[in-house]
């Protein structure tokens, strides 16, 4: 066996379980489903028991979680927490106003900006408004299965 | 004290003010309509009459009616049980240049806590409040427009984000 699909293989697979099992994150909260967030991190639905830690720093962060509206003027800020991040890093983006505006939408809205990827890059998307903890909770396996490369949609992606 | 004995006050401090006075929205409430112009003149009297004491600017709202701004004054006493609602509206004309934007005599000499709130209506509705457009500072730097006006139109993108829901690739 060659040390690169060695490398590839088993130590990609341990590097992969690891990081899917210890995504800490940041949380850019603003509205309802902040309150979900913090509800699904809680002891209740306890996130932290599939490794999900909450960071205060953006810098000892692996995953983004975005909650609530996005206005043009806090977008550069949104962006500038994305890019502190350090690498390898994920996205959630949690709530209709995160993926797509929600209801303060663009026809509505003069200053919504019209979901979170507009702006960085988003992994999975968690629809609700707000999302039950539930929701939340299979957005955070869905991402797992994502980075472990046995997600549900990964025959598709193949 | 009587709604309309404020109103003999007013006529008495500054006659020619006083357009009429008209209930104020669902409520009771009576508001009392005034000349724009007239706004300085009414407001002293008002904060300074020994009898009203209306010390306390509760809050500047601003709506558009067809094409008239209706900025209103909602004020309350810390000494006596008196509150009042003043009206004032002042006429938009569009494609104007900045120095034709519609003119409101200021009044945040007279009532202090009314200077962030005009600043904020003068940025988002485009008032010069005692003759000057103020930047309140919420909107982002180098927007562009009025967004509360109803003439606005919406920008089709906005620092390079599509102020729209189509074309985002969600696959």
């Amino acid at each position: 066996m060659k040390s690169g699909s060695f490398y590839v293989s088993t130590v990609g697979r341990v590097l992969k379980w690891a990081r899917a099992n210890s995504l800490w994150y940041t949380s850019t909260g603003a509205g309802c489903c902040a309150d979900e967030v913090l509800n699904a991190s809680g002891n209740r639905y306890d996130l932290e028991r599939f490794g999900c830690v909450p960071q205060v720093d953006a810098k000892q962060a692996d995953l983004l979680i975005i909650t609530g509206m996005i206005s043009y003027k806090a977008a550069p800020h949104l962006k500038a927490v994305y890019d502190s991040m350090p690498s390898p890093k994920y996205v959630i983006a949690v709530g209709a106003c995160a993926n797509c505006g929600g209801m303060f939408a663009p026809e509505f809205s003069y200053s919504a900006v019209p979901g979170a990827d507009r702006i960085i890059p988003v992994d999975v998307y968690v629809p609700g408004c707000p999302p039950r903890p539930e929701s939340i909770m299979n957005g955070l396996i869905a991402l797992q299965e994502k980075i472990n490369g046995t997600g549900r949609n990964h025959h598709k992606a193949q | 004290m009587e709604l309309a004995a404020i109103i003999t006050k007013l006529n008495k401090a500054a006659p020619g003010a006083v357009l009429q006075k008209a209930r104020f929205g669902r409520g009771g409430a009576q508001a009392i309509w005034i000349e724009a112009r007239a706004l300085p003149a009414v407001a002293a009297t008002l904060r300074n009459d020994p009898d009203l004491k209306l010390d306390w600017l509760e809050n500047l709202s601003v709506a558009q009616l067809e094409d008239a701004l209706v900025i209103t004054y909602f004020l309350r006493s810390r000494e006596t049980p008196l509150c009042a609602i003043l009206r004032a509206t002042v006429t938009l004309n569009e494609n104007e240049s900045p120095a034709e934007l519609p003119e409101v005599p200021s009044v945040r000499e007279i009532w202090p806590m009314a200077r962030s709130m005009e600043r904020e209506s003068s940025e988002l509705f485009g008032i010069r409040f005692g003759g000057e457009l103020a930047a309140a500072g919420i909107l982002p730097k180098g927007w562009r427009g009025f967004p509360l006006r109803k003439s606005y139109v919406f920008p089709q993108e906005v620092f390079g984000i599509a102020h729209s829901r189509q074309g985002t690739d969600h696959a």
